[in-house]
C-alpha cells in the first residue's frame, strides 16, 4: 500500500499476488486481508476489484466476523444487498478446510 | 490447646472462595456467619491470654511463629513443602501441649503473636547451612536469637513422610521437651489414663463431616485429655478429628489445613508409640495417612494390621477401616455410602467425592457431591466440589447453596458449642478488620468489568507477598499473567515448592505444571499405587515407559474409566483404531458420563467418521446435564451442518442451543437464521444477546448495519452506550464510527487501539480511515508502524503473529 501511495495512489496493486500471499495465513487472516485490500482499492478508484474481494468475504458466511460486517456494509453502500447471496450461501466456504461429511 | 485462631485465619479465605462465584449478596450472609464464629472464638483466645498475662509464676502459654525461611533454606531439596514444615512445627507444639501441659498459640492459625513482654515467641527453622540441623529461635522480630539446635534426619525421598513423622513425634516427647525446659517453660505431661473413653457425643460429632462438628469434637477431646488423662482412645479420636478437619479445609487459599493434617499424623504416631504394636494404632495411622493423601502408607499399615489379626490380635476393627481401605484403592464400589456402616455414610460420601475429584471425573464428582449434600447440607467441602466441577447450570445454584446452608446452619451450630462467649459486638469488632484487610481482597476487583478498576486491582495485587501460597491459590497467579508475568511465575514456583507429595497436590501439579510430567505422575503412582490419575498421565505423557504395562492395566482397570479412556486416546494417536475404539467404548461402559462420550465422539470426528460422531453426540443428550452441555452439543452439531451450508439440517440443533440463552447458543442460532436469510429471527437472537450480555452489545448493531435491516435505532443506542463505557476496547468505538460513516470520529480511538497493541490490523484500519479523510501524514505514520512494530505482534486465540497483514503495509 505504501508503495502504491508513493506512486500516486492509483490502486495499482497486484491483487492476485496479494491474495496468493494472504492464502498462507489462516482463514480469519485471509478475510482481513481481503477486507483491507478492498477498502484501499475502493478508496483509490477500483470499486470493481473491491466488490469482488468483499463478495469473497461474504462467501465465507462467517457472519459475525468483523471483516464480514464491513464487507457487507460496503457492498450495501455500493447497492449490493445480502439478499442476493442466497445461492452463494449454499456453496461451500472457500476458507474452510475440507472436512468429510 | 490452641484451636482458637483457626477461624480467624480462615474467614477471609472463605470470603474469597465464596465471592468467586460472583454472588455478593449471598456472600454477605456467609461473611456474617464466619464473623460470628471467629468473633466468639477470638474472645476465648483473648480471655486465655489475659489469664496467662495476669498469672504469676511460670509462663503457661507458648507462641510459635510461622517458619518464613523453611522453603528457602531447603531450596530445591525434598521437605521444602508445607506438610514437612508443619510436621516439625506441630511436633514442637505437641511437646508444649501434651508433655508440659502448656497453652499453645500458632501464628499459622491466625493467633496474634506478642511484640513485647516477658514471653517472646518461638520459631523453628531449618539450619542455614544444613537444613536438617534445625534451629529453634526465640525473641521478638528485632531481637530473635537461636536458643537451641535439634537434629532431625530427613529421608532423602519426599515419599517418606512416615519416617519424618516418626522422628518428629519422638522429638515431641524428648528433644523438644528439653529445649522448652531450657527456655524456661515448666509443666507436666498429661497423665496416662488407659481407660479414658471417647464420649459418645464426640463420636457423633466426628461422624459429621462439617468443620464446625470437627472443631467442637477436637475441643472436647483436648479438654477430656487435660481433665481425665491421655488414652489411646482419645488420641485416636484426635487423629480422626484433625484428619477430617484437614480434608474439610484443604480447599481454602490458606495453609491452615496443613497444620491439621500434621497434627493428625503426629497424634496417630503418638498413639502408636504408646500402644506399641496394636492394631488400633495401625488403623488410626492408616486413617491419618489416607486422608493426608498418602494411600500407600495407609495400605501398608492396614496390611500390617491384617497380618497381626491373622496371628491372633484380638482388637475389634473400627467400622470405618473398610471405607479407608476402599478409598486408598480407589474402589468406589466398596465405598458405596448406601452400604456404609451405621453413622459412617458422611465419611463414605466425603471419600467418594474426593476419590472422584482426584480422578477428575467431573460428572460423577458432581453427582457424589450433590448426593452427599442431601445428607450433610453444611459440608462446605462438597459445596466447593459442586462449584469446582459444575457448569453454568449447576453453578447458578451451587454458588448459592453453600452460602444459604451457612446462613441456615452455622449460627445454630456455633450456638450449640459449649464454652464460647456470647457477645457479638466484641466478636465483630475483632473479626471485621480481618476481612477488610485481607491481603487477597483486591483479587476480587481483578474480576471487575471496568478495565480501569481491573488494571488498578492487578497493580495492587502484584504488590502483595502471599505467605504459604499453595496450588489451590493459583488463580492469584493467573490474575497477574498478563500484567505482571514475573510475579505470576514467582508465585507459581512458590506454590509448587510448597506442595507436599500427597495425592491431591501431585494431581494439582500434574494439571497445572506440564514440566512436572511425567516425573510427578511416577511419584504419584509410588505414593498412591491405585491412582487412576497417575496411570492416566503416564499413558498420556510417558507412553514409552508405560506401553509394556498397557495390556495389564486394560485388564486391571475395568472399573477405572479414566485409565481406559487414556489408553483409547493413546491408541488413537498411534493409529491403532480398533484398540482405541474398544478402550473408549469400555470407558463408557465403566462410567457412562459426558466426558467419555465426548472423547469417543472426538475420536470419530478426528478419523472422519462423522455419522458416528453425530450419533455419539446425540447419545450424550440422554445423559444428565450439570452445566450447559446439552446446549453445547447441539451447538457443535449445528456448527458442523452450518459449516457445510446445510442450514435446514442445522436449524433444530441451533434452536435447541439458543434455548440455553447463552451468548454462544444465541449466536449459533443467529448464524443459522442468517444463512437461511430469515432476517427477523436472526435479529431476534442477536438482540437478545446484546440486551442480556455485557460486552456483546455490538453484535446486534453490526447485524443491522450489514443487512440494512432490523431496529437500527435501538441497536445503535445500545452500541453507543457500550462504546462509551471504560470497559470497552477503543477498537470497538473506531468500528462503530466507521460504520456510521464518520471516519473522522473513528480515527482517534483507532489510533489509541493501535498504540496499545501494535496489532497490524488496527494499524491498517488507522491507515485506511486516515486515507479516507485525507489525513495523509497520519496514514503514512500508521503504515510505517505496521511495518516496524507489526511483526512483533502476537494475538488471536493461538497468540500468533500476523505477517500477511504486515505485508500489506509496505
Amino acid at each position: 500500500m505504501a508503495g502504491d501511495l508513493a506512486g500516486g495512489g492509483k490502486g495499482e496493486i497486484d491483487v492476485l499476488a496479494a491474495e496468493k500471499a494472504a492464502s498462507k495465513g489462516n482463514a480469519d487472516e485471509q478475510m482481513r486481508v481481503w477486507q483491507v485490500l478492498a477498502k484501499y482499492l475502493d478508496l483509490h478508484g477500483r470499486p470493481e476489484q473491491a466488490i469482488r474481494l468483499w463478495k469473497k468475504c461474504i462467501a465465507t458466511a462467517r457472519f459475525r466476523a468483523f471483516p464480514y460486517t464491513v464487507a457487507a456494509f460496503e457492498l450495501l453502500r455500493h447497492g449490493v444487498r445480502l439478499d442476493q447471496f442466497k445461492v452463494l450461501l449454499q456453496q461451500s466456504d472457500p476458507l474452510a478446510p475440507q472436512t468429510k461429511q | 490447646m490452641n484451636f482458637i485462631g483457626m477461624d480467624l485465619a480462615l474467614i477471609p479465605d472463605m470470603v474469597i472462595f465464596l465471592l468467586e462465584g460472583n454472588m455478593k449478596a449471598k456472600a454477605c450472609l456467609a461473611v456474617l456467619g464466619f464473623l460470628l464464629l471467629s468473633c466468639r472464638t477470638d474472645v476465648v483466645s483473648a480471655q486465655a491470654a489475659k489469664r496467662s498475662a495476669g498469672e504469676a509464676g511460670p509462663i503457661r502459654v507458648i507462641y510459635l511463629e510461622k517458619s518464613p525461611h523453611w522453603a528457602d533454606r531447603f531450596g530445591e531439596r525434598a521437605h521444602r513443602d508445607l506438610l514437612s514444615q508443619e510436621i516439625v512445627r506441630q511436633s514442637l507444639l505437641l511437646a508444649a501441649r501434651d508433655e508440659l501441659g502448656l497453652t499453645t498459640r500458632d501464628a499459622w492459625l491466625g493467633d496474634p503473636m506478642p511484640i513485647r513482654g516477658d514471653n517472646p515467641p518461638l520459631e523453628i527453622e531449618p539450619g542455614a547451612k544444613v537444613p536438617s540441623e534445625l534451629e529453634i529461635l526465640r525473641g521478638f522480630p528485632a531481637s530473635q536469637a537461636v536458643i537451641a539446635h535439634a537434629k532431625i534426619r530427613f529421608p532423602y525421598e519426599t515419599s517418606c513422610y512416615p519416617d519424618v513423622i516418626a522422628v518428629a513425634e519422638r522429638l515431641s516427647r524428648s528433644g523438644f521437651v528439653e529445649v522448652l525446659k531450657q527456655a524456661g517453660f515448666r509443666g507436666k505431661p498429661h497423665t496416662r489414663q488407659a481407660d479414658a473413653k471417647v464420649p459418645e457425643e464426640v463420636e457423633r460429632l466426628l461422624a459429621e463431616m462439617t468443620f464446625t462438628s470437627q472443631f467442637q469434637a477436637i475441643r472436647a477431646l483436648h479438654k477430656a485429655t487435660c481433665v481425665e488423662g491421655e488414652s489411646a482412645g482419645l488420641l485416636g479420636a484426635l487423629t480422626r478429628g484433625y484428619a477430617n478437619l484437614g480434608v474439610l479445609t484443604e480447599f481454602y487459599w490458606h495453609p491452615a489445613h496443613q497444620v491439621f493434617t500434621a497434627r493428625a499424623l503426629l497424634y496417630a504416631e503418638r498413639m502408636a508409640s504408646q500402644d506399641k504394636g496394636s492394631n488400633r494404632a495401625r488403623w488410626h495411622k492408616a486413617y491419618a495417612f489416607a486422608l493426608a493423601g498418602l494411600p500407600a502408607a495407609a495400605l501398608s499399615e492396614l496390611k500390617d494390621a491384617s497380618d497381626a489379626a491373622d496371628q491372633g490380635s484380638a482388637a475389634e476393627q473400627p467400622a470405618w477401616v473398610d471405607l479407608i481401605a476402599a478409598y486408598c484403592r480407589h474402589d468406589l464400589r466398596k465405598l458405596d455410602p448406601a452400604k456404609a456402616p451405621a453413622r459412617h455414610s458422611p465419611l463414605a460420601w466425603l471419600l467418594t467425592y474426593r476419590a472422584l475429584e482426584l480422578e477428575k471425573s467431573d460428572d460423577r464428582a458432581i453427582e457424589a457431591a450433590k448426593a452427599g449434600l442431601r445428607e450433610m447440607p453444611d459440608c462446605y467441602r462438597l459445596h466447593e466440589g459442586v462449584c469446582q466441577f459444575g457448569g453454568v447450570g449447576v453453578l447458578h445454584e451451587g454458588t448459592l447453596a453453600g452460602l444459604v446452608a451457612a446462613g441456615r446452619k452455622l449460627y445454630a451450630r456455633v450456638g450449640a458449642m459449649p464454652d464460647l462467649p456470647t457477645s457479638p459486638d466484641e466478636f465483630l469488632s475483632a473479626a471485621e478488620p480481618l476481612v477488610k484487610e485481607h491481603p487477597y481482597h483486591v483479587f476480587l476487583a481483578t474480576h471487575a468489568w471496568d478495565r480501569t478498576t481491573q488494571k488498578k486491582a492487578r497493580e495492587e495485587l502484584a504488590k502483595i507477598s502471599p505467605e504459604g501460597i499453595e496450588l489451590q491459590a493459583l488463580p492469584l497467579c493467573f490474575a497477574l499473567a498478563d500484567s505482571a508475568p514475573e510475579k505470576c511465575i514467582e508465585w507459581g514456583k512458590d506454590a509448587s515448592r510448597h506442595a507436599p507429595s500427597t495425592e491431591r497436590n501431585l494431581g494439582l501439579l500434574l494439571e497445572s505444571y506440564p514440566d512436572a510430567r511425567p516425573a510427578a505422575a511416577w511419584r504419584l503412582l509410588q505414593i498412591s499405587p491405585y491412582s487412576p490419575m497417575a496411570k492416566f498421565c503416564l499413558i498420556t505423557f510417558d507412553w514409552k515407559n508405560t506401553e509394556k504395562l498397557a495390556a495389564e492395566w486394560e485388564k486391571q482397570e475395568v472399573g477405572h474409566s479414566v485409565v481406559l479412556s487414556a489408553l483409547g486416546q493413546q491408541y488413537s494417536k498411534l493409529g491403532r483404531l480398533e484398540d482405541a475404539e474398544r478402550c473408549l467404548k469400555a470407558a463408557i461402559e465403566a462410567s457412562p458420563v459426558m466426558g467419555h462420550y465426548g472423547t469417543l465422539a472426538a475420536f470419530y470426528q478426528e478419523h472422519g467418521k462423522m455419522d458416528q460422531w453425530v450419533a455419539t453426540m446425540e447419545k450424550m443428550l440422554d445423559l444428565p446435564d450439570y452445566g450447559l452441555y446439552h446446549a453445547r452439543i447441539r451447538a457443535s452439531i449445528a456448527g458442523y451442518y452450518t459449516n457445510h451450508r446445510q442450514w435446514q439440517k442445522a436449524r433444530p440443533y441451533a434452536e435447541g442451543a439458543a434455548q440455553s440463552y447463552s451468548a454462544w447458543g444465541l449466536e449459533c442460532a443467529s448464524d443459522c437464521y442468517e444463512g437461511l436469510q430469515q432476517w427477523e429471527e436472526a435479529e431476534q437472537m442477536l438482540r437478545a444477546e446484546a440486551e442480556r450480555y455485557r460486552g456483546q452489545e455490538l453484535g446486534w448493531y453490526y447485524f443491522c448495519k450489514r443487512t440494512g435491516r432490523g431496529d437500527l435505532k435501538s441497536a445503535g443506542d445500545l452500541a453507543r452506550k457500550a462504546i462509551e463505557s471504560p470497559a470497552e476496547d477503543p477498537i470497538a468505538a473506531a468500528a462503530h464510527w466507521c460504520l456510521e460513516n464518520q471516519p473522522a470520529k473513528a480515527l482517534p480511538p483507532a489510533e489509541k487501539a493501535f498504540a496499545e497493541t501494535n496489532n497490524p490490523y488496527s494499524g491498517l484500519f488507522v491507515a485506511l480511515v486516515a486515507d479516507e479523510i485525507k489525513e495523509n501524514h497520519r496514514r503514512d505514520a500508521a503504515l510505517r508502524q505496521v511495518v516496524t512494530k507489526g511483526p512483533g505482534y502476537r494475538g488471536g486465540p493461538r497468540n500468533e503473529p500476523r505477517p500477511e497483514l504486515v505485508a500489506l503495509g509496505p
